[in-house]
């Protein structure tokens, strides 16, 4: 994160990060990827432990921000990592709050931190940016920028050009970045671990684009190869402010290509935010079919309804019967809106010798809170092994 | 001995081809846009045959192992009929920058028509501008008129004849031809064009620098082993393998290179099919894995 932040925006999330744990002061530091240290970005209060001021600028080492939580006893400080996506962008310092319990405070207090980091990500383009100066040879970011610069100028047909250009111009190999894309509008991530270098390229140009970006999103996607395809969908992701380019997303959902049905639907917020309901229950059991997460598609469990949940439960049957496997994340979604039967069938799942599918089962009965199921968890509680299972367990069973 | 195959039309063939092809030793295959045998009636219909040799087209070959690429032009043929040619020249600068576009092509003379001359000017033009390549194609009929026509035009827009390959030659073209610079491009056809021992007999008069030879296969009556079948010959014949490979390797891929998008890497790479689907489609039939 190496742009500018708005002083107001980081003060204020701090300041509610402050308040929710109850602290009487904290600060935020941004991490410098060149000189591995991170610098203050902003402070509330003072240290109590010393009442002397911030230092500026601490050392970044491997750990340094690492330590989630190194709970206090004699109000000692508190830090916690900043995660956009994946990836560790800094650290927020709490200096004496109130004790942070584990559970559901811990939750809230990384939740209070990753607001605070979307808050003060860097816009989508400069983002994009970066990611790319650091992978791509001078060369191809002098061009990327001259493309960047005639979009930004409105020129579509520059653009138009670029697009089918961007794999040979700048790679096609994954971007390997494990951060996201912050939308100021929308306070959502647009994670970019599943993206390519070609994929970047193309969604700086519509980002950059001065006129109607979502438009010619949707005519780049019509006239586009299968990876220009994929970069306009990803694109949608960033610049797609309303309905009307909903036709390339079901021309890709209609599609059996996997690499394009994962660009419009996985981190996909776009395709998430604007498909009408049974759309997007079909394109979630879809996903499930074709062996994609269906824990990569932005907002499922909010959009859960009872529908979706027995539309999984129903291919859940339809896969046991033939004798093949059921993908484990389903269970998580089917039980936002418990259908008749997933409660037993959870419970099964419980013994399930794969990890992932006890990890599945357990978090989804620990959503249901069915007190039938309890004397099946802590007969499993006492005999598993697994720590995260043990962890999801102990924390529904509390 | 591996062939690099650089003028079929493939969309127009079945699997069996792909696969021949492939046991006779071709790995890879370009595949220059043309017309269709019927003639189109709009620019749509241009659009999805783009769309087909640019993506389908490559994967299909994919499942036999082979390289695809493609040139992309509007046709010497096809460039006189005003329902569409303005429209085809206007969409062809976004299909030049497609990956696995390795030049401008086929361009030419059919009827040798002003509208010819004037499309085939343009797209030497557009050829410049995304810095490929050019393949012409020379008419059936009048065919030393249309290569002088051709090196003529060439000359008014000030085109790099090393740039060009000048395709369909014969006996009376070759000389034309052999000193401007272009690589020179031969059909070998069952019937007409050329064929084995003519084409040897060229090799052996001439030479071998900037010789290509294709089968040119396409719906009409053609046989896409035709490289494999002239190598044939020309061992028979004693022309020395070094030789031979210039011819059906060398040539063509130090040609379609210049286009600075052949990946020679990729092409000493084998193609592993990777059984996926293109856009919803498989040509794999009975069971998969």
């Amino acid at each position: 994160m190496t742009t500018t932040v708005t002083q107001t925006s980081c003060d204020q999330a701090l300041k509610k990060l402050i308040d929710t744990v109850g602290a009487t002061g904290g600060a935020v530091y941004l991490g410098d990827r060149e000189r591995s240290v991170l610098k203050l970005a902003a402070a509330v209060g003072q240290r109590v432990a010393n009442d002397a001021s911030w230092p500026t600028e601490m050392s970044w080492g491997k750990d340094a921000a690492k330590r989630l939580i190194e709970v206090e006893r004699d109000r000692a400080p508190l830090t916690v990592p900043l995660l956009l996506g994946e990836e560790e962008v800094g650290a927020v310092i709490v200096s004496g709050g109130r004790h942070v319990a584990r559970g559901t405070e811990t939750e809230e207090l990384s939740n209070e931190c990753r607001a605070l980091a979307r808050a003060l990500a860097p816009e989508p383009l400069p983002a994009l940016e970066d990611e790319l100066r650091r992978r791509i040879p001078a060369g191809a970011c002098e061009w990327l920028k001259a493309v960047i610069a005639a979009a930004a100028r409105g020129d579509r047909d520059a653009v138009m050009t670029a697009f089918p250009a961007m794999g040979r111009r700048v790679g096609r190999e994954p971007l390997g970045s494990q951060s996201a894309l912050v939308r100021r509008d929308g306070d959502v991530e647009i994670y970019l671990r599943a993206w390519r270098l070609d994929d970047a390229g193309r969604v700086a140009l519509l980002c950059a684009f001065a006129g109607d970006a979502e438009a010619l999103a949707r005519e780049l996607y019509f006239s586009g190869d299968l990876r220009e395809r994929c970069g306009a969908l990803r694109g949608l992701a960033v610049v797609g402010r309303t309905a009307s380019a909903l036709d390339p997303v079901r021309d890709a959902i209609r599609s059996s290509a996997a690499e394009l049905f994962e660009a419009a639907l996985a981190e996909n917020p776009y395709a998430s935010r604007f498909l009408p309901d049974d759309e997007f229950r079909h394109a979630v059991l879809k996903a499930a079919f074709v062996g994609i997460s269906i824990a990569r598609v932005p907002g499922v469990e909010s959009r859960a309804d009872a529908e979706l949940s027995r539309m999984l439960l129903s291919y859940v049957t339809e896969r046991e019967v033939a004798g093949r496997s059921v993908p484990p994340d389903v269970w998580p979604v089917a039980a936002m809106h418990p259908t008749a039967g997933l409660v037993a069938k959870l419970c099964g799942y419980l013994e399930h010798p794969a990890t992932n599918h006890r990890i599945g089962a357990a978090q989804a009965l620990g959503r249901i809170g069915d007190r039938h199921a309890r004397p099946f968890m802590s007969d499993r509680l006492a005999r598993e092994d697994d720590r995260t299972v043990r962890r999801i367990l102990e924390r529904a069973l509390a | 001995m591996r062939m690099f195959e650089p003028h079929a039309h493939m969309l127009s063939r079945v699997t069996d081809d792909y696969e021949q092809m492939a046991l006779a030793g071709i790995v890879a295959v370009l595949e220059p846009a043309f017309w269709l045998g019927q003639p189109r009636t709009s620019v749509g219909s241009f659009v999805d045959y783009f769309d087909a040799i640019i993506g389908w087209e490559r994967f299909r070959a994919e499942q036999f192992g082979m390289r695809h690429y493609c040139t992309i032009s509007l046709n010497p043929k096809e460039a006189n009929d005003d329902r569409f040619n303005e429209d085809v020249l206007r969409l062809l600068p976004r299909y030049l920058e497609k990956d696995g576009v390795l030049g401008v092509g086929e361009i030419g003379f059919d009827d040798i028509t002003p509208r010819e001359e004037r499309f085939l000017a343009a797209q030497l033009e557009l050829a410049r501008a995304h810095d490929l390549p050019a393949l012409v194609h020379t008419p059936h009929r009048d065919k030393v008129r249309g290569v002088e026509r051709t090196l003529a035009i060439m000359r008014e827009v000030n085109f790099p004849p090393e740039r060009v390959l000048i395709d369909h030659n014969t006996e009376q073209t070759v000389p034309l031809v052999i000193d401007t610079g272009c690589t020179m491009g031969f059909s070998i056809y069952p019937d007409t064009k050329m064929d084995e021992p003519r084409m040897v007999e060229i090799l052996k008069t001439w030479g071998t620098d900037r010789m290509v030879i294709n089968s040119a296969a396409d719906w009409g009556k053609s046989d896409p082993l035709k490289i494999p079948k002239t190598v044939n010959l020309m061992r028979q014949k004693g022309m020395p393998e070094h030789e031979i490979e210039k011819v059906v390797w060398h040539n063509p891929v130090s040609f379609y290179a210049k286009s600075g998008r052949l990946d020679l890497r990729e092409l000493d790479t084998p193609v592993t099919p990777s059984g996926q689907l293109f856009q919803g489609n498989s040509i794999l039939r009975g069971p998969r894995a």
